[in-house]
């Protein structure tokens, strides 16, 4: 990897991170929703039991639910930190899944 | 719900209607016009106001010319095949052919179902403009193109989704509150059971529209991601696993069926005839057809079944296997979100529903800034919020009468093909942003909302009377005559919306009827609370 894309990713991390520590929840809600709801469907797509282009198709339908359900989770919590916790938990869990699991045809 | 959290929900509501409250009117608006877009597409081009007759000339000949003509030019990459229908009365094909310097060039042709003599060339303009407006935003190849622009309204579907269910769960009275309208009250209170009645009674319909909205708008941009990254970055991995592998010519040139005979094999169960056919290695002895059958009164755009292009016989192919849940599911959206398997009655239904939920929008902004001009609430200043509400005007009566000024420049339009499209979307956005800089100088809004309502009225009316002008297709005879039926309805509808629209502003109030003043500067402001 060259420098500058390593420049951008580190400022962008130290962006995130801030952004984070200031307004957790509103990070959250613009943020990390999106961020947990791409790694929790990839690893529901490759652990659900199921032919994969039925689970990829059923998946199309759910990740706009899904990603709706954490933003909202992020306003009905009562604990901006839970919220911002939770959600890193989730994409973390999901990514561990991803690269752990092999997807089967 | 105890009373902070719902101050939390009431937040979030007020935050994704009000930060997003245009973008969502946008959205909801020209979705409500887009329904409508084989109807302006013939409405739009003269030449396509064709009567469909009973039977077509035969076409395998005209089109084995044109096909030998593609082959001779480069390899051609795909080819479809459109047979005459009521809304696109007669032969069109589409192809993209890959040139020996390594370009490509797409072509698009049309046939007259009777004499098969090429139709005049007539670029994508209104129809397509108003379409995709609400589809991708136009939105330009230099930012991204338009997935970008088809994921951003689908993230308006997503926030939809929020400010429902954060309304919902805002409202703790909600069986009084479905047959409250306290319309001799005051202005808010008006606008305020406007917006709850509404919102209320189209709940199912809001949901669905937003759901289906989100899927077909992000499932562009995030589905490829999670299934890349599920299959680790693999994407030829992920396409064989969902959509199978691409048949492969044998490179055997062998006599393909002729299009007459596949345009004469019937659906086996509700016999209709083909919609179009999609062809696989066309020329080659392992070339399959893909045939779709349109489907207006099911949950699916088109039923598909594929044969082999030399004999005809079934052959299996993963796009057009539709029976598994799954491919039940997704072939639903677009029918549920765009109305197509009810006829134009449902389109009808789909079009009121459709500008009422952009009225919902609109009232929650106007709500939320009567709230502070007028109210105890808003920390910043009277002029911040004039300006806001002026805003709203020009944004939310600005594209109802720029759309309606298209209609005028659609007719009016003589310049080159070529550029039909960039002066469509030049008109649409000098006529939008003059309504809104009238909006912004003005200064009142009541009056500039009844005026912007009324000229779009006009431009409705305008529109219908220049077509009817030009062309010569008069309503009686489009209805009673031998003329094309389904323009003579647009102008109807054209008509019976201008009238509406003048009626609509004459009523409208032309002054706030209370006169009062603004209580108190307090800090108390519409952000996502931490």
């Amino acid at each position: 990897m060259s420098f500058l894309p390593l420049v951008i990713v580190a400022v962008l991390f130290v962006a995130i991170a801030a952004a984070t520590l200031k307004a957790p929840r509103l990070t959250s809600v613009l943020f990390w929703a999106l961020v947990a709801t791409v790694f929790s469907s990839a690893a529901l797509l490759l652990s659900l039991p199921g032919p994969f282009s039925e689970k990829a198709l059923f998946m199309t339908v759910a990740v706009p639910l899904i990603w709706a359900g954490y933003q909202f989770w992020c306003y009905w919590d009562a604990s901006k930190w839970r919220v911002a916790g939770g959600l890193i938990a989730i994409s973390l869990v999901g990514g561990i899944v991803v690269f752990l699991t092999e997807p089967i045809v | 719900m105890d009373r902070v959290r719902h101050k939390r929900n009431y937040d979030l509501h007020s935050w994704t209607g009000v930060a997003l409250g245009f973008f969502l009117f946008v959205v909801c608006f020209t979705g409500s016009v887009a329904l409508f877009y084989n109807e302006i597409l013939s409405w739009e081009d003269p030449n396509k106001r064709i009567t469909l007759p009973a039977e077509p000339a035969a076409f395998n000949e005209t089109f084995t010319e044109w096909h030998a003509e593609l082959e001779a030019s480069g390899e051609v990459e795909y080819l479809n095949v459109y047979f005459p229908r009521l809304h696109a009365p007669y032969y069109a094909a589409y192809a993209h052919v890959d040139l020996p310097d390594g370009s490509h060039v797409d072509h698009s042709v049309q046939w007259h179902p009777e004499t098969l003599e090429m139709l005049p060339e007539r670029a994508d303009g209104m129809a397509r403009w108003l379409y995709d407006f609400h589809r991708d935003l136009m939105w330009p190849a230099k930012l991204g193109g338009r997935t970008v622009g088809r994921a951003l309204v689908g993230v308006a579907g997503v926030i939809l989704l929020l400010a429902i269910v954060s309304g919902v769960i805002a409202h703790t009275k909600i069986r009084e509150e479905l047959f409250t309208l306290r319309y001799m009250r005051s202005m808010r209170l008006k606008w305020q059971d406007t917006h709850k009645v509404l919102g209320l009674w189209g709940l199912p319909f809001y949901s669905m529209i937003a759901l289906t909205g989100a899927v077909l708008g992000i499932v562009t941009l995030l589905a490829p991601i999670i299934a890349i990254l599920a299959f680790k970055g693999d994407q030829q991995a992920l396409f064989d696993a969902v959509i199978g592998q691409p048949p492969e010519p044998v490179g055997q040139q062998v006599q393909m069926m002729s299009v007459d005979d596949i345009y004469a094999m019937p659906h086996p169960e509700s016999g209709e005839r083909p919609w179009y056919v999609a062809t696989h290695n066309w020329g080659d002895e392992a070339a399959v057809l893909d045939i779709y059958y349109k489907e207006d009164r099911k949950l699916i755009s088109a039923e598909g079944r594929t044969v082999s292009a030399v004999t005809g016989e079934p052959a299996y192919s993963a796009t057009t296997d539709t029976k598994t849940p799954g491919n039940r599911l997704v072939a639903a959206m677009s029918p549920l979100h765009y109305g197509t398997f009810g006829g134009i009655a449902l389109k009808a239904l789909y079009f009121v529903l459709g500008l009422s939920l952009a009225v919902i929008t609109a009232l929650g902004t106007m709500m939320w800034i009567e709230r502070r001009l007028h109210g105890n609430e808003g920390a910043k200043s009277e002029r911040f919020y004039r300006r806001l509400s002026r805003f709203n005007v020009g944004i939310c009566a600005g594209i109802g009468f720029a759309s309606a000024g298209l209609l005028v420049h659609g007719v009016l339009y003589a310049g080159a093909e070529s550029s039909r499209l960039f002066w469509t979307g030049t008109a649409y956005f000098a006529l939008w942003f003059a309504a809104l800089a009238y909006a912004m100088v003005r200064k009142d809004e009541y009056r500039t909302t009844s005026e912007l309502v009324g000229l779009s009225g006009i431009l409705l009316l305008t529109a219908s009377v220049l077509n009817m002008v030009t062309t010569g297709h008069g309503i009686a005879h489009g209805l009673f005559g031998d003329g094309h039926a389904p323009t003579a309805w647009v102008d109807v509808t054209l008509i019976g919306l201008g009238a509406a629209s003048i009626a609509v502003a004459l009523a409208l109030p032309k002054k706030r009827a209370e006169k009062t003043k603004r209580r108190r500067e307090s800090t108390a402001e519409v952000v996502p609370a931490e």
